[in-house]
């Protein structure tokens, strides 16, 4: 399946590099999966020429001159890793002529700001350039390339060293592992500052967070009723309201209640007493009255019958109204 | 997509899910604080307990005062009629003998 034979269209370049007769070849892999390599974009190519033309190694000016001639392989590229071929008569440099490394300076790119967002490793094979890995700072790969103008290219760290191929043998491996070997570790990190700002971030928004949890707590029991108060102006205003209508009701209970009971104590023996009395004075009366008839019918009778004197000295009696001598 | 516009959407998301959990917390905690404390038809219920209570207890004090302060006077005036009525019934019905 990885046999160039199968992709009929893909010539000339392509296959003379597959048939390139080099030691360390891994040229049919790499052209199994390249059926369309295509020039660089502006972008990438000034990307390469700004690393390679601030470059301070042997062979640098020879790795910068290639870059007018390769080809990118999109197809096992992708914004990390750049893999590149080029016609194997163009002239190799004379960095890394016997194995693949990478280029000794470090390739760092520095955002405006001071960040440093990404460490460039630009790969060399037998004096070709082979790839270029972008490794970002960040823990979200951007799917552009960094900005030119932001490469940053210092000295070497470590002295620049061959990193040959484990066996020169001719079993095929992709192109994609040259970018799959061990790497030296990150030089680049967050920077502290980057970091604590992070971190501080985080911090901030969990306080917001919680400001607006507990501000919405605190926002549900600021709606608490006053008990309490409500208790007391409810006991103010029975109490008053208690208060006024007692009063009436004692009062229109005593009055009445008092007054039935005083008429009731009195009445029945005053009616006794006062038919009593007037049944006395009705009797004493009428006894006055007979005593009187019967003194004045007597009298009458006795007149009538006794003789008349001018003076009374032979019987006892009394003088009428006319001067004579009543005897009785 | 651009890697900006990418890169923006997801920070939208995050941002977005961030603030809609937040959201969902303050109106679990809002819920939380306002059940935790006494409501309004709570201190109408207490108001109008405590009133009732109120009302009866002071109704029976005032009731029994005043019937107390008015009964004798009552009684007095009520004897009084009752000596008036009965003494005129009675020399009525003398009368009517």
């Amino acid at each position: 399946m990885h046999d160039s034979r199968m992709i009929p269209h893909v010539g000339g370049t392509i296959g003379a590099m597959a048939s390139h007769p080099t030691p360390h070849s891994e040229a049919a892999a790499l052209v199994a999966h390249t059926r369309t390599p295509e020039p660089l974009s502006a972008h990438e190519d000034a990307l390469l020429r700004r690393i390679l033309a601030a470059a301070s190694f042997h062979g640098a000016p020879q790795l910068l001159d290639q870059v007018r001639g390769i080809q990118l392989v999109p197809a096992i590229s992708d914004a990390e890793h750049r893999i590149y071929i080029q016609h194997p008569d163009m002239p190799r440099s004379t960095f890394s002529a016997e194995g693949r490394t990478r280029i000794p300076n470090t390739v760092l790119i520095r955002t405006p700001d001071g960040h440093i967002a990404a460490q460039i490793d630009v790969w060399v094979e037998r004096g070709h350039l082979r790839a270029m890995h972008i490794r970002w700072a960040g823990a979200r790969v951007p799917m552009t390339l960094p900005n030119p103008e932001w490469v940053v290219v210092t000295p070497a760290i470590v002295p620049a060293r061959a990193t040959v191929a484990p066996s020169a043998s001719t079993t095929t491996q992709p192109a994609r592992s040259v970018t799959s070997r061990p790497t030296p570790t990150l030089p680049i990190a967050l920077p502290s500052g980057r970091r604590a700002a992070r971190v501080l971030v985080a911090l901030l928004v969990l306080a917001l967070a919680g400001a607006v949890i507990a501000g919405a707590y605190a926002l549900g029991r600021s709606g608490a009723a006053d008990v309490d108060a409500a208790r007391a102006t409810g006991v103010q205003q029975g109490t008053a309201a208690g208060t006024a209508d007692g009063q009436v009701l004692g009062s229109f209970r005593g009055a009445t209640e008092g007054e039935i009971a005083g008429r009731q104590s009195t009445y029945d023996a005053a009616v006794v007493k006062a038919q009593a009395a007037a049944l006395a004075r009705a009797k004493a009366a009428a006894a006055a009255k007979a005593e009187a008839a019967r003194v004045a019918a007597a009298a009458a009778a006795a007149a009538a019958a006794a003789p008349r004197y001018v003076s009374n000295t032979n019987c006892s009696g009394y003088r009428d109204s006319r001067g004579y001598w009543i005897c009785s | 997509m651009t890697t900006a516009t990418r890169t923006t959407s997801t920070t939208l998301r995050i941002a977005l899910a961030v603030a809609l959990a937040v959201t969902l917390l303050a109106i679990a905690a809002w819920a939380i604080g306002r059940s935790s404390v006494p409501s309004a038809a709570d201190a109408q219920r207490s108001q109008e307990t405590a009133r009732s209570a109120a009302y009866s207890e002071a109704l029976a004090q005032e009731s029994d005062a005043a019937y107390t302060s008015t009964y004798d006077a009552a009684f007095t005036a009520g004897a009084a009629a009752g000596t008036t009525e009965g003494t005129a019934a009675g020399i009525a019905a003398a009368a009517a003998k």
